[in-house]
């Protein structure tokens, strides 16, 4: 598994949000970003999920380049910014919803899902009911749903108590594999350092830093 | 299979979800219903006409539009009102389903279905199977109102009624071409203005491509001209019930190109589409 951004800028009406992007990420790892509020996490996480074009510059997934070869990465999830889901359905509801698009996964793999995020207990409450750390969980879960290769999480741990907290490390840690990259935003650098195996900086919209967690947090 | 995964869930959240605006058509075709019932009963005390009429008196009396407007400083342009809400109605119904399935869950689905072109033909088949929906509820309301107020079940609509509220000329073709000019064009009409909606709304907000598709039917009703597409699904500008009208034909060409040409360019522009929270354009 590889991911390969190549010379990515990205203009948002007359500001230049990216500039000049260059990344190869590699199954196996977990990737931190950080950087401050407006350094481009965000926008980078939508160019890797095929949901922003690129002004200039390329992403490449395994081989096939973004709006090229593909239109949306074959395999992925990602949670970005506030999770939203339909209010009126139940946790469990909407990802079966979602599982329905794909090729389904069966109401026990949904339910075990909802229970490794901490949800059980919540899965038969409407979304709408739900506390905002709930949402944030159901995020996670949807993301995680069906094993992607790619998953991007932006704060998944936004609004989750310490407990939660080390719940969702563990689910995002499990799920390290050569065939999967993980690529989290965390405002939170000690977590970060418990969570990631390299961690990228990011400064008005281009990569200041990028190596091991040790290096990048000190 | 993707495809047909996205149609279902958009049929859930699109159709069954916005059920609410089938309330729309269902009052229109009452009010529409009800103001020829109350014109057919004075009429018939006054031994103006026989009967009672038939269906397909209802359905003309609302989608008939208007005759071509001349201009002229002492009478006022009427909007053809039953008209003109058969598709505002539809219109503000279909609107900002589209945008509003590009954020929060909208960016689940698609990226669970893995593909622009599923997703944008996805909205293409919701677009479609509403708009028959919709024109199903006027049928339905019709059948159920004419039928329990004395009308005959039939298409084929009554001479005497047709000169007063409509054309006569509406009663005296082939039914196959009556139903054509009052039923295939409106719907061919509606569907173009639906996808042209949904593909304007792309560019720019969606309640500006409402008030860009408005602003084309009044202007369609108030001229008669090929440049205005309301013309082409409004049968009393259309030969032969109206002599210097237009082709059915050419009509029924012109609306299958433009909802071709919608779904065509739809694609392109969603293709390109960056998609955004609104704070972040």
């Amino acid at each position: 598994m590889e991911l390969e951004i190549k010379g990515l800028y990205k203009n948002i009406k007359q500001a230049e949000v990216l500039k000049g992007i260059n990344l190869t990420l590699q199954g196996g790892k977990i990737y931190g970003i950080q950087g401050k509020n407006g350094c481009g996490k965000t926008m980078l996480m939508r160019c890797i999920a095929g949901l922003v074009l690129p002004t200039k510059g390329t992403v490449t997934i395994n081989g096939k380049i973004l709006h090229k070869d593909i239109s949306v990465p074959e395999s992925i999830g990602i949670l970005i910014e506030n999770p939203s889901f339909l209010k009126e359905h139940t946790g469990f509801e909407n990802l079966k919803m979602l599982a329905s698009l794909q090729n389904g996964l069966s109401d026990e793999k949904i339910l075990e899902l909802l229970e490794s995020v901490g949800l059980s207990d919540a899965k038969n409450k409407k979304f709408g009911k739900y506390s905002l750390g709930m949402k944030q969980r159901l995020g996670v879960a949807a993301a995680i749903m069906g094993s992607p290769e790619i998953i991007l999480l932006d704060e998944p741990i936004n609004a989750i108590d310490g407990e939660g907290v080390e719940t969702i490390r563990k689910v995002i840690i499990g799920l390290k594999s050569e065939e999967r990259i993980i690529l989290v935003a965390c405002h939170d650098k000690e977590e970060m350092n418990l969570l990631a195996d390299e961690i990228i900086t990011m400064s008005e919209g281009q990569i200041q830093m990028e190596g091991s967690t040790e290096y990048a947090v000190s | 299979m993707q495809f047909l995964r996205i149609i279902k869930h958009d049929l859930e959240e699109g159709i069954w979800e916005k059920r609410v605006y089938f309330l729309l058509p269902v009052l229109l075709s009452l009010f529409s219903c009800s103001g020829l019932h109350t014109q057919l009963v004075n009429l018939q005390k006054a031994e103006s006409i026989q009967s009672l009429g038939t269906i397909m008196d209802y359905w003309i009396y609302m989608v008939q539009g208007s005759a071509p407007f001349e201009f002229d400083l002492y009478e006022l342009f009427t909007v053809p009102t039953r008209w003109v809400g058969l598709f505002l109605f539809l219109l503000i119904s279909l609107n900002g389903y589209l945008n509003n399935d590009l954020k929060g869950w909208g960016i689940q689905v698609l990226t669970h279905s893995k593909s622009r072109l599923a997703w944008w033909l996805g909205k293409v088949a919701w677009c479609v199977l509403y708009t028959i929906v919709y024109f199903a509820i006027y049928f339905f309301i019709i059948f159920l109102f004419s039928f329990s107020n004395g009308a005959k079940i039939s298409l084929q609509p009554t001479a005497d009624i047709m000169q007063i509220l409509a054309r006569e000329d509406f009663a005296l073709y082939p039914i196959q071409q009556i139903l054509c000019i009052t039923i295939i064009q409106p719907f061919l009409l509606a569907l173009f203005f639906g996808l042209l909606q949904m593909a304007i709304g792309l560019y720019i907000k969606p309640i500006l491509s409402f008030v860009a598709l408005l602003t084309i039917l009044l202007a369609s009703a108030y001229w008669q001209t090929w440049l205005l597409p309301g013309n082409w699904g409004m049968p009393n500008r259309t030969i032969p019930i109206f002599d210097n009208g237009f082709l059915p034909s050419v009509c029924i060409a012109l609306l299958l190109s433009g909802i071709l040409i919608c779904i065509i360019t739809g694609y392109f522009i969603f293709k390109k589409k960056d998609i955004l929270e609104e704070t972040e354009t």
